[in-house]
């Protein structure tokens, strides 16, 4: 049996004959899924749009940063309170920075 | 995996790099198409289709694959699962498909178009997975375990598909010996 296998490896391996590519990759390139560039963007701009939407309705719906926001806006867009203009400056600017490094 | 298909593997994992990728494709195109070719008893065109989605199915599912195994052996085991649901596929589409039909047709159409020899057309006897076997041990050079891992077959099947399908080979080349 044993020189019976090793006859039909011989046989086999030299029947092996290579297949010409002939356009073969070209093909599989063509069909290739853009899917990591859509798996990279998306859960970018989810955070992003999740941390801009928080800010907004944080200043509009909380009660006392929306008096701050009412009462600043009809005298000057300088008296948002700092702390409040600090918040969001730092939600907005997280993600928009991110997104630009990671490009 | 060789340390060049890794290589190749880890720039498409980290920056999507099709030019490795497509350096993949080229490097096993060829043993990939010839042992879907044999596994689709000769049909090229059904069998380039399959090595197609393999190759693509392979490129999405990169980024999980942890490079325990060789990547040829990952690959071929992407390539027969696609083989196998194809072949289930076309059983439920084509109620009058008949495989012992399609085989008897399909090995007159290669025994024809090709220069096979005995052992060849023998090999074309054997039950399709004893086929895949073969043709990963003794054409591809894989170990028992890399067959078992390729097929996602234990490794005792691996060990009694080679030996039954000797039998079986000496068996078809005795009598046609004979004959």
């Amino acid at each position: 049996m044993r020189r019976f296998e090793e006859s039909m490896e011989r046989e086999l391996r030299a029947a092996e004959k290579p297949l010409v590519d002939d356009g073969f990759t070209e093909g599989v390139l063509r069909r290739l899924p853009s899917r990591r560039r859509r798996l990279e963007w998306s859960p970018r701009w989810t955070l992003a749009g999740a941390a801009a939407a928080g800010s907004f309705l944080t200043l509009v719906l909380t009660p006392p940063i929306e008096t701050l926001w009412h009462w600043s806006g009809s005298i000057a867009g300088f008296a948002v309170p700092a702390p409040t203009l600090l918040v969001f400056i730092v939600f907005a600017a997280v993600p928009l920075v991110w997104l630009l490094r990671s490009d | 995996m060789t340390d060049a298909d890794a290589a190749l593997v880890a720039r498409v994992v980290a920056a999507d790099d099709r030019a490795a990728f497509e350096l993949l494709v080229r490097r096993h195109q060829s043993p990939l198409r010839n042992f879907l070719r044999r596994l689709t008893r000769g049909n090229a065109a059904r069998a380039d289709d399959l090595a197609q989605e393999a190759f693509i199915k392979a490129y999405a599912a990169l980024p999980s694959f942890r490079g325990a195994a060789k990547f040829s052996s990952w690959l071929y085991r992407i390539a027969y699962t696609t083989f196998l649901n194809d072949n289930r596929g076309r059983r439920g589409d084509e109620t009058e498909f008949d495989e012992a039909q399609h085989s008897a047709a399909a090995d007159d159409a290669a025994g024809a178009a090709d220069d096979a020899t005995d052992l060849e057309r023998a090999l074309r006897r054997l039950p399709v997975r004893q086929q895949a076997v073969f043709d990963l041990h003794y054409r591809k050079g894989m170990t028992h375990f890399e067959v078992a891992e390729s097929l996602e077959l234990p490794l005792g099947t691996v060990k009694s598909d080679l030996a039954r399908g000797q039998e079986k080979l000496k068996e078809y080349l005795d009598d046609w010996e004979v004959a």
